[in-house]
């Protein structure tokens, strides 16, 4: 089982086995009852039973096709890839591949890809959502669970006490309170932190550490720890598909709009110097650039489908 | 949307970094997707899965540790395109079974879209499992079957089929 499920996930999988059963025995049903009748319960089998929904089964017209589809080998791909890739592969060995293949993070607890949003659990149900392009790991700090948010931006109400690392080299760390929601998220060279309802001691690469309180956001980079005007509404944005930038520099502004769009988006020259302050929806990203290139004096171009400069 | 001038703090890093993925793009664009063109038949498929894969290298903030590009844009392509075939198989055989089902009504591509969406989630979730695993829990969730029979069928106890089949829920359901 996945070590992150909740214990009622875990109960409702095990409940759903057992009813799939031959005719379940009264007493059988009536434990099942017992068992629904605590609200988290209830939740856990209303999630299961959503998902089997969507997956489709027994009884649906294309159930016979999705089995059928489900039933197509795999291996002749994988040999073909061998044999069309040839030795490349093997090619990638020692250190520089290896730290290459955990900055990709296929290794991280909780990833997500570009333009796709994710939510999460820890053991101690612990809610934690996601921007798109985000990886996360996992680890503990003393009896504290630790979230280290190499890539991307987080939202996390903590449950207890949590510690939190933000970068790739968790160049900013903080120390979380029971009942903090704290935001945090990476763009560019700086780190945002925004906290409401509890605290947060901020650790940053230079100086003392600082206690955030609720309502509080700021910015970090490598001139220190600064106020952002930013409320935790607009911090936290993402969760609504928006971003909303405060005198941010363009590289940076186009780094947080990377989450969304496949591709490289880069700033050149003198737009590069440009600070931008704004709302954006990140969910139709040609339009925001389109209107972006239309507000200032910048000119778009693409190259291939792999790299867009604004100059 | 307003905007302000302001020098931002000068950032080496992320200069030196946008220096290695344009100088690799230009080094490597072509050869990948020649290399991708040879493997997948079509320009515009391999294009797209060069693209791709440089997206991929474009997201490693650790580009210092690359040693060997070439080689690990190899190993992200391998990757993609094996999504991209299986994706592929998926779609084919799902539509041609559902074309086999002459009592099936006409999906609209918008919900055909969706199931293909649907059908690679639950595939890439199953590859976790092993064949039998897989098997049982095909024959429990989309032919109805009960334990005894997909037990009889499979040469193993009711027991493990249960087993196989809360393995199957736990991949296919993302914990919350």
């Amino acid at each position: 089982m996945t070590a992150a499920r909740p214990a009622a996930e875990r109960e409702a999988i095990d409940w759903e086995v057992r009813l799939r059963g031959a005719t379940p025995e009264p007493g059988e049903l009536r434990a099942f009852a017992a068992w629904h009748a605590v609200p988290e319960h209830a939740a856990a089998w209303a999630a299961l039973q959503q998902r089997l929904g969507r997956m489709g089964g027994h009884g649906v017209a294309h159930a016979g096709a999705i089995a059928q589809a489900l039933r197509s080998p795999v291996q002749e791909r994988r040999r073909a890839l061998r044999a069309g890739f040839g030795l490349g592969a093997l090619a990638i060995t020692g250190w520089g591949g290896l730290r290459a293949v955990h900055a990709l993070g296929l290794d991280a607890d909780w990833r997500s890809s570009v333009g796709q949003r994710g939510e999460g659990r820890l053991a101690d149900g612990t809610p934690l959502r996601f921007d798109a392009a985000t990886r996360i790991d996992l680890g503990a700090d003393g009896a504290m669970p630790r979230l280290h948010l190499r890539q991307g931006q987080l939202l996390v109400g903590a449950r207890g006490p949590l510690a939190l690392a933000i970068g790739a080299t968790a160049v900013v760390t903080a120390v979380v309170t029971g009942g903090a929601h704290v935001a945090a998220g990476r763009v560019g060279g700086r780190t945002l932190v925004a906290v409401r309802d509890g605290t947060a001691t901020l650790h940053p690469p230079q100086g003392k550490p600082q206690r955030l309180d609720a309502g509080q956001t700021v910015q970090v980079d490598a001139g220190g720890v600064q106020p952002s005007s930013l409320s935790f509404a607009a911090a936290t944005a993402w969760t609504h598909g928006m971003l909303v930038a405060d005198r941010l520099p363009l590289p940076d502004l186009l780094d947080a709009f990377g989450r969304y769009h496949p591709g490289l988006l880069r700033a050149g020259g003198a737009a590069a110097t440009r600070s931008i302050s704004g709302v954006f929806q990140l969910v139709d990203l040609d339009a925001t650039l389109h209107q972006l290139a239309q507000a200032l004096p910048i000119e778009i171009e693409r190259y291939g489908r792999f790299l867009t400069l604004l100059t | 949307m307003d905007s302000a001038l302001i020098t931002p703090r000068p950032r080496p890093v992320p200069a030196l970094r946008q220096q290695f993925l344009s100088t690799e793009f230009r080094r490597s664009y072509g050869w990948l997707a020649a290399s991708m063109h040879r493997l997948v038949g079509c320009r515009n498929d391999a294009e797209d899965l060069a693209s791709s894969a440089f997206t991929e290298l474009a997201a490693i903030e650790e580009f210092e540790g690359i040693r060997q590009p070439r080689a690990l844009l190899t190993t992200i392509a391998r990757r993609l395109t094996f999504e991209f075939w299986r994706r592929r198989d998926l779609e084919r055989d799902y539509l041609d079974a559902l074309a086999r089902q002459p009592e099936c009504h006409d999906a609209s591509p918008e919900e055909l879209c969706l199931a293909v969406e649907e059908l690679v989630r639950i595939d890439a979730a199953l590859r976790r499992l092993s064949a039998r695993a897989r098997e049982a829990f095909l024959l429990s969730q989309y032919e109805g079957l009960g334990y005894a029979e997909i037990a009889e069928r499979l040469g193993v106890s009711s027991s493990m089929v249960r087993k196989y089949v809360a393995q199957a829920l736990d991949a296919c359901w993302p914990a919350a």
